[in-house]
């Protein structure tokens, strides 16, 4: 029911307690009504803004199938963050871009806009001067504006995502200041993400200059921790950075986990993460040996998951369960207000694990 | 107070939460890796795999000279065929830096006979060559449209995206470069153009046309040259887009053994995800040597073990030169996990790896004794020999080490060889070292000096570190591995290093190790450390003697004698103050103080507070301050004393205002003691993801505070002390 129309009511309601003969009946009547269209107008004056569900995309190669349309199409997500490139340092040439996203096709129905999403090493932050800085957000703009307009992508807003430290900090602040200009000029929306870390000490960390953050609510563990059991998620750690914790000064949107991985150690060492495999193919392997829950060891030299293993290597099993979902948004939800929640990932294999109902329902933890 | 209750917030959740905020992880930090590295990589004797010899960077050589090998390969080829008669530097600028208008004018004035009003074309050797010596129109032609194919071949920026229509030009010179191999005479200028038409179909993402163009043009054609290979390396690139990842990885295989140019890119490229790709690539392998070079890219791989592909090499080629790069590649790697231990007595490793390494090392020396079973050429058998000895090393067992490097003929050995083997015996001897006397110090020292080993320089460092320590020399056991700058912020054996820096003669090493602390003054600087201690303890007497005798009173910032409500570390000040005269003032005012004075108490809080790590004159009584965690001087019991003393001495001479400033700085003294205390610091662990403050305020630290509230609430300070101080405002609500 719209606001206008209960206000309308209101208001006839209004007139009626002056118009008409003061019985006692009535009177009663009244004052049940007046309840009613007191719960009806504080219940139409709550803030029912409508959360938006979008993805983001972080493949090498643009081309979305039929499930992945049908994912964004039953979510309504309008928005995609594509992740453009990767800038990393080289020690001759400085900052150069590295892991161009191929576009096999630019056709991303139903999305009707992208963000695109530089991921930035922060060596390329430390290693740059203020000037090279200044020089690195044309260039980054530039070659966004140039991979869109050929493609015709619809550019919604840019977006960074680097997990700078102190001592970046402030050449990362330039960076965002600059960029945020460049994307104000073009009218589009400028974003960075934030960790977990950054929220909850932003009076330590600083809050850098953009229109709005996107909080990451994944990748929390020590991946290399020998006791670690998820890297991914650990709800206990999210409590504890959600404690307490004043309200960030930008306005927040979350970024939410749904993938999964198989995390390798080698001589001690995370050698690599198998992402294009499921906790079913590692129940399967014949050559792998179950040691523990969702750990297992090598017992002999074979390809897995497109790369090579070799015996005694470890491999430890790491997911998001549709549950923990649901925990995580709960937890968020009584602390954050959000208008829009992006899932990492949008991976046809990834996201079978989770129901688009249920991601769907998500929202309502904000209802 | 207000800003000193952020900078605690701020210090003590770095220091305690210092996991959390990822300072160091992030941090751009590149050790340096010559440290550790004692086996020459370079003995192997196989330059055309150096890039591969084991480093942390992407490749052993920088990735200019790894380009410049690649153009090198071509020029070589261009030399050649011009019969040897022009620079390679003039080829290099025809070829790589001209321009399409250079080739214009190059055309006109060789094909066209128009002049060439261009001094520095003009004196190109290639040019002259081709006006004077031999016209070859065909060469011409042929660079002149490799030049216009660059447009799109190649993208001098990295930022430049690919123009929309690139593809379509890059399908039309495919084609051009096609009909023109057709029409080509001369072989050399026919694989060429064959080169040209694969590589630009691939870059046209045509890959079908890749392949078929490669197999019916190039491949007939039954050539060694080296462009064969480079147009074999697309076919491969476009055999993986296509999905048949064996034939492809195959492939890059050959062109890795032929190609120098192409060895890196081919090795990027070799990919194979499946054992049943992996099953077909080594069943299109032709002969062992092919096998062995697949079996070698993947050995090379950063993440991968070597043992197990050295051990199916072995197999195949018990002669394989891919063996000795591979061993010594192993070893490095196991040097960098285990040396610095040795070195440093730091690591990058943790303990779990350190273990699985030293658990590892058995497993490679088994293989290297195999090997030397069956191995027939002396060099190689002398470089194994020596690694076998090293793996004994690195297992710290020298006895065993020293046997294995007995098997060696020596006067047989290389001269790098008979290097390797004087480095390996240094270590040796470090390794077995017990006690240090000052002659084997200095005969020592001078061996590695001569040898300009960072590496072993580090690793005499680490050990005479250990065993001045084991002999109780602590100032040269300290001074092996630290800095003046370690000296002052740490602040240890300060009485042992004055007495090593007072002897009267020194070995070279002993020099070396002064010269860290200063090399004109080591003993002032010493001095006037241990002055400054004496004057933290309250010494003044024997801190202002050593003061003089060290000659060394600096020019410090600010003024230890004034109060502030809130303070200001790195405030910038006019006045400034020497710790002698320092002492001098603090006599003065205990004079003074003696007599009841309350300004004197006044100023002597003032001194005991800023002098302290909370304080402005911080610099009187440390050489360093964290931003992360408390210095060593914190103790603020002696300033709140005097503050205390002097706001009873400011009541009773009637002074309420000034009573209860006193009372509030007294206040703040007291508060940095509890800060200090166990009992709010594990309070404050346990709220340590709180943003509330009430532990803060642990009664016993508070007196002040109450004081204060209690019986100055009518003074304009109290009220000023409301607004300046959270603290103080959330105490009295």
């Amino acid at each position: 029911m719209s606001n206008k129309i209960l206000f309308g009511y209101f208001i006839v309601f209004l007139k009626n307690i002056f118009w008409y003969k003061k019985s006692q009946t009535f009177l009663l009547e009244i004052q049940q009504k007046w309840i009613f269209y007191l719960i009806l107008t504080f219940s139409a004056c709550k803030n029912q803004e409508k959360i938006n569900q979008n993805w983001y995309h972080w493949k090498g190669t643009l081309q979305l199938d039929s499930l992945e349309r049908k994912y964004a199409e039953q979510l309504q997500s309008k928005t995609l963050y594509l992740r453009f490139f990767d800038v990393d340092f080289h020690p001759e040439q400085k900052a150069i871009p590295i892991g161009d996203l191929q576009i096999q096709n630019s056709d991303i129905k139903p999305f009707q806009e992208v963000v695109a999403v530089i991921f930035i090493t922060n060596r390329t932050i430390l290693q740059s001067t203020p000037n090279e800085i200044k020089s690195l957000a044309e260039k980054i703009t530039q070659k966004i504006f140039s991979k869109a307009q050929n493609n015709k992508l619809s550019l919604q807003g840019i977006q960074i995502d680097c997990d700078w430290s102190e001592k970046s900090k402030e050449n990362f602040f330039l960076l965002c200041k600059t960029l945020k200009k460049i994307c104000k000029d073009q009218k589009l929306s400028f974003s960075v993400t934030i960790r977990l870390h950054q929220y909850k000490y932003f009076s330590q960390t600083g809050v850098p200059d953009a229109d709005e953050g996107i909080l990451m609510l994944y990748n929390i563990g020590d991946i290399e921790g020998k006791n670690t059991e998820n890297s991914i998620l650990d709800l206990s750690l999210i409590d504890k950075y959600l404690q307490d914790t004043e309200t960030y000064p930008l306005p927040l949107k979350i970024a939410l986990p749904v993938f999964q991985w198989a995390v390798v150690k080698r001589m001690g060492k995370v050698v690599h993460l198998l992402s294009e495999i499921t906790e079913k193919d590692l129940e399967q392997n014949p050559h792998l040996k179950k040691i523990q829950e969702k750990r297992y060891k090598v017992q002999k030299n074979h390809y897995f998951g497109g790369v090579f293993l070799y015996e005694q290597d470890e491999l430890r099993w790491e997911s998001v369960s549709l549950e923990n979902i649901e925990k995580l948004t709960k937890k968020v939800a009584s602390k954050i207000p959000i208008t829009e929640m992006i899932f990492y990932h949008l991976d046809n294999q990834l996201i079978q694990q989770y129901p688009y109902e249920k991601l769907q329902n998500l929202v309502h933890y904000w209802f | 107070m207000k800003n000193f209750k952020i900078w605690f917030i701020i210090g003590f959740n770095v220091f305690f939460l210092c996991n959390t905020w990822h300072v160091e992880s992030c941090a751009y930090f590149e050790p340096d890796w010559e440290l550790y590295r004692f086996f020459n990589p370079e003995l192997s004797q196989n330059s055309r795999f150096r890039p591969f010899y084991f480093s942390f960077s992407r490749f052993y050589e920088s990735e200019d000279i790894l380009q410049k090998n690649e153009r090198d390969e071509n020029l070589i080829e261009w030399q050649t065929f011009m019969e040897n008669k022009v620079s390679t530097k003039d080829l290099e600028t025809i070829i790589y830096k001209s321009t399409q208008a250079d080739w214009d004018k190059i055309r006109s004035f060789v094909l066209l006979q128009k002049s060439l009003n261009d001094k520095k074309l003009a004196e190109n050797s290639v040019v002259q060559y081709w006006a004077t010596q031999k016209k070859d129109a065909e060469a011409i032609e042929y660079l002149s449209f490799a030049k216009k194919c660059e447009r799109y071949t190649f993208i001098e920026n990295p930022w430049a995206e690919t123009p929309p229509n690139a593809q379509e030009n890059l399908l039309a010179y495919s084609k051009e470069a096609e009909k023109r191999f057709a029409s080509a005479k001369d072989v050399f200028i026919k694989l060429r153009y064959g080169y040209q038409a694969v590589r630009l179909a691939h870059y046209a993402k045509d890959f079908k046309r890749t392949i078929l163009l490669y197999d019916n043009l190039l491949e007939p054609l039954k050539t060694e040259n080296i462009v064969k290979y480079w147009a074999m390396a697309h076919k491969a690139g476009a055999l993986q887009k296509m999905g048949q990842n064996a034939l492809s990885a195959y492939l890059f295989a050959v062109v890795f053994e032929k190609s120098a140019a192409k060895r890196i890119s081919s090795f990027l490229s070799c990919k194979i995800f499946t054992d049943e790709d992996w099953k077909k690539a080594l069943s299109l392998c032709k002969n062992n040597q092919e096998k062995a070079t697949l079996f070698f890219i993947r050995g090379i791989h950063p993440q991968n073990l070597i043992l197990p592909e050295m051990m199916a090499i072995y197999s195949l080629l018990p002669e394989s030169d891919y063996l000795d790069m591979l061993l010594l590649r192993e070893i490095n790697k196991i040097e960098m996990t285990l040396m610095p231990l040795r070195s440093t007595e730091s690591g990058f490793a943790n303990t779990d790896q350190v273990a699985l390494y030293r658990a590892y090392i058995p497993k490679l020396k088994s293989f290297v004794m195999q090997y030397l079973k069956t191995a027939k050429n002396p060099q190689k058998q002398a470089l194994w020999v020596m690694a076998l000895g090293y793996c004994d090393y690195l297992l710290e067992k020298p006895q065993e080490a020293r046997k294995s490097f007995a098997l060696l003929k020596k006067e047989s050995l290389s001269p790098d060889a008979q290097k390797q083997m004087q480095v390996f015996e240094t270590m040796l001897e470090l390794s077995e070292l017990n006690i240090l006397e000052k002659d084997t110090e200095e005969k020592i020292y001078q061996k590695i000096v001569a040898t300009q080993s960072k590496a072993l320089k580090e690793l005499m460092r680490g050990t005479f570190a250990r065993l001045y320590e084991r002999q109780g020399e602590k100032a040269k056991a300290y001074l092996s591995s630290k800095t003046i700058y370690d000296i002052k912020i740490e602040q240890k054996f300060i009485d042992e290093l004055i007495a090593f820096a007072s002897q009267d003669s020194y070995t070279s090493y002993e020099k070396e190790l002064l010269s860290k602390i200063d090399t004109q003054k080591p003993k002032a600087i010493l001095q006037e450390i241990k002055a400054t201690l004496l004057l933290r303890e309250g010494n003044l007497e024997e801190a202002e003697k050593l003061f003089k005798q060290s000659g060394i009173n600096l020019t410090l910032e600010g003024d230890p004698t004034s109060d502030e409500i809130i303070d200001c570390i790195n405030c910038s000040r006019k006045k400034t103050y020497t710790k002698l005269n320092l002492i001098s003032q603090i006599r003065t005012l205990e004079a003074q103080a003696r007599k009841n004075s309350a300004d004197a108490h006044h100023r002597l809080g003032n001194i005991y507070y800023n002098t302290t790590y909370f304080g402005h004159a911080w610099k009187a009584m440390d050489y360093f301050r964290s931003s992360s965690y408390l210095g060593k001087h914190t103790d603020c019991s002696k300033a709140q004393e005097y503050y205390e003393k002097a706001a009873q001495l400011y009541e009773k001479a009637g002074n309420r205002e000034m009573a209860a400033r006193l009372m509030f700085l007294a206040a703040k003294a007291e508060q940095n003691q509890m800060f200090q205390s166990d009992k709010f610091r594990k309070e404050q662990e346990n709220k340590m993801f709180s943003n509330t403050i009430d532990h803060f305020f642990v009664p016993e630290y508070r007196t002040n505070f109450q004081n204060l509230k209690n019986k100055y609430r009518n003074t304009q300070f109290y009220r000023n002390a409301i607004k300046e101080c959270y603290y103080f405002s959330y105490f009295a609500r």
